[in-house]
């Protein structure tokens, strides 16, 4: 009688915990940054920026040192920034999507219309970037997705997807339309050898089928996750960037390792890794 | 009494947690429902046409196909599967990767369950990867027989993204996107050996990225959008062609090469013959300001376009024929808001 009961309140227990992270989990997909939009006009006028630039031009946009500075040579770097700006600070209206049996994702979406909207718009982005995002979940389990450039000039990503498929390209325009996004790249490394990482992720991680317990010492490639092929792809040239060294690599292992920089960040909040 | 209240209660608050939270696709009614009244404009002098419409979710999971005629819209039942430049029938997927895989075994390679274009010409399909023409599957429709092109070229070992295949008097004339590049190459493979007969690398205008920002017709000439122009690459020559307008895509059809661009109210295009000879050009009305195209083909003289404005309240998607002979709207259709986005598949037109 006691097992049974016990038992019985196991099950009640698990149910109501499992309801209550589904109902913080659509809570919380998104932060919206708790500052005051400043004016950066006259700020962006300047020949050059100093770290306090660089720091209150990352709390109002999300944009990191080496974006700033790329995008200073264009003549539309003050439009560009501003418009940046404007959606890095604005609410937005959430939709989760159910992808697969038990595996969910969301989206921005309009909210008079519920139709798919565009969030923010993504910075200058070059081959071996990594794109990142928490907006997928399984099972309570807010596991995120992780892209790499493997063609910047025309937008494209190779992903692993989802069960039941194959790492394939995707075009890196449907990024703008999630609510979280994080993009990093390998740090001190040139743009010639991130090149090369992409080319090879390109030529052999393609076509692997998705695996959500793939192990990273594969001999021969046979299959794949959405950050396995990332790690895959940087282990190639020696980079292991499972921050935390365990059996399984996970999208958030990925953005702790202390290899990589961020470079632009969307919907995060920038006081936490993931 | 108490347990089992506690018991169904906690089933409840776990399945309103998913129903608040996870919302699927919405299915197919909502869009039926919008077609009474919905119709714009309807000078169609026969119900002449009939396309199949497709919405897709951004990740490409839940695919959902419409007949459209002039009278109706309905919902397919077939299953559809992506592959990266557009959808086929799951069934006819399952058997091009059944045939294509049979094939790699034999050659030792693993198999595969997803290309990166498909497209059909005459009895052949042809399945392309990105790893250049040794992953270009020829498939006879008849027997499931596959070959591959045998060539030697330094070109078709490279990556590269397989446009357009178009069919000419004994070659069929390929036109790919070479990766990370602007680059583009041409090829020319023997009907009857397969065997490549000339191949040749292009420099279309950076603007050009695009599957429909090339064409190729069935005399081998590359087509592309440049600024304000068209770069025609022959066999022979490269041409620059002006334009009154800074095109946004190209296609050929008919027999004809189609460039068009979409202004805030206005869609412009031009017509040129395959010798290159302006056949006629002009200026449609869009169904709304600002409108995105999404998707066009041609047929009969009649452009067809499915256009996106993301500011309408209501209709996001618009389906709007032209009659190039008189650069009227005949037919324009809007479509409701629908959870995902939509898609026009030029082959099956009908």
């Amino acid at each position: 009688m006691k097992s049974k009961s016990f038992i019985f309140l196991f099950f009640i227990t698990i149910c109501i915990s499992y309801s209550i992270i589904l109902v913080y989990l659509y809570m919380t997909p998104h932060y919206t940054p708790k500052v005051h939009p400043i004016n950066l006009s006259s700020m962006l006028e300047k020949q050059s920026f100093t770290s306090f630039d660089y720091e209150l031009l990352f709390k109002q946009t999300g944009l990191t040192q080496p974006i700033i500075d790329e995008l200073h040579s264009d003549p539309e770097f003050k439009t560009q920034v501003l418009a940046f700006q404007q959606d890095y600070l604005k609410e937005v209206t959430i939709k989760n999507v159910y992808l697969a049996p038990t595996t969910f994702c969301q989206f921005v979406i309009d909210p008079s219309t519920k139709q798919n909207k565009k969030a923010f718009t993504l910075a200058p982005y070059h081959n071996g970037y990594l794109l990142f995002t928490n907006a997928t979940q399984t099972l309570g389990w807010r596991h995120g997705h992780v892209g790499l450039v493997v063609d910047e000039i025309r937008g494209l990503t190779l992903e692993a997807l989802r069960p039941g498929t194959v790492s394939c390209l995707q075009n890196i325009h449907k990024w703008e339309y999630y609510p979280t996004f994080k993009m990093m790249r390998l740090k001190n490394v040139s743009m010639d050898d991130l090149n090369y990482i992409s080319q090879y992720a390109l030529a052999q991680l393609s076509g692997l089928p998705y695996n959500i317990l793939g192990a990273k010492n594969q001999s021969t490639l046979q299959d794949t996750h959405c950050s396995l092929l990332i790690w895959q792809a940087f282990y190639h040239f020696g980079y292991d960037l499972d921050s935390n060294g365990g059996f399984f690599v996970t999208p958030k292992d990925l953005t702790c390792s202390p290899l990589l920089e961020l470079l632009q960040t969307y919907g995060f909040n920038p006081n936490k890794d993931w | 009494m108490k347990r089992i209240l506690l018991f169904i209660g906690s089933i409840c608050l776990l399945l309103i947690g998913f129903l608040i939270c996870f919302n699927p696709i919405a299915a197919s009614t909502p869009v039926m429902q919008t077609l009474k009244g919905t119709t714009l404009i309807d000078r169609l002098t026969e119900d002449s046409f009939k396309i199949e419409l497709f919405y897709s979710d951004l990740s490409l999971s839940q695919i959902e196909s419409y007949e459209v005629t002039a009278s109706h819209i309905e919902p397919c039942s077939t299953p559809y599967t992506s592959f990266t430049e557009g959808f086929i029938s799951s069934d006819k997927h399952a058997i091009l990767l059944d045939a294509v895989n049979k094939y790699r075994h034999f050659q030792g390679l693993t198999p595969i369950t997803y290309y990166h274009n498909y497209m059909e010409i005459d009895n052949y399909g042809f399945l392309s990867l990105t790893e250049g023409l040794g992953t270009l599957y020829i498939i006879n429709l008849s027997t499931y027989e596959i070959t591959t092109p045998s060539f030697d070229s330094e070109y078709a070992l490279e990556s590269q993204y397989v446009y357009h295949i178009v069919e000419g008097a004994d070659v069929y004339y390929i036109l790919t996107a070479q990766a990370n590049s602007y680059k583009a190459f041409w090829y020319a493979l023997s009907k009857d050996t397969f065997e490549l007969k000339a191949s040749r690398k292009l420099s279309p205008p950076t603007k050009a990225l695009q599957s429909n920002q090339y064409a190729l017709d069935r005399n081998g000439s590359a087509y592309f959008i440049g600024s304000n122009s068209l770069l025609v690459i022959t066999p022979e020559e490269t041409i620059n062609i002006p334009l009154t307008f800074d095109p946004d895509t190209v296609y050929y059809a008919d027999g004809q090469i189609y460039t068009l661009s979409l202004s805030e109210l206005f869609l412009n295009y031009a017509v040129y013959n395959e010798d290159v000879g302006l056949s006629q050009w002009g200026q449609v009305n869009l169904p709304n300001k600002f409108a995105s195209l999404v998707s066009c083909t041609i047929k009969n003289n009649i452009l067809y376009t499915v256009t996106y404005d993301e500011n309408h309240p209501l209709y996001r998607n618009y389906l709007t024929l032209y009659s190039l002979e008189n650069n009227n709207i005949i037919y324009c259709l809007a479509l409701k808001s629908h959870s995902g986005l939509l898609a026009l598949q030029n082959a099956h037109f009908h």
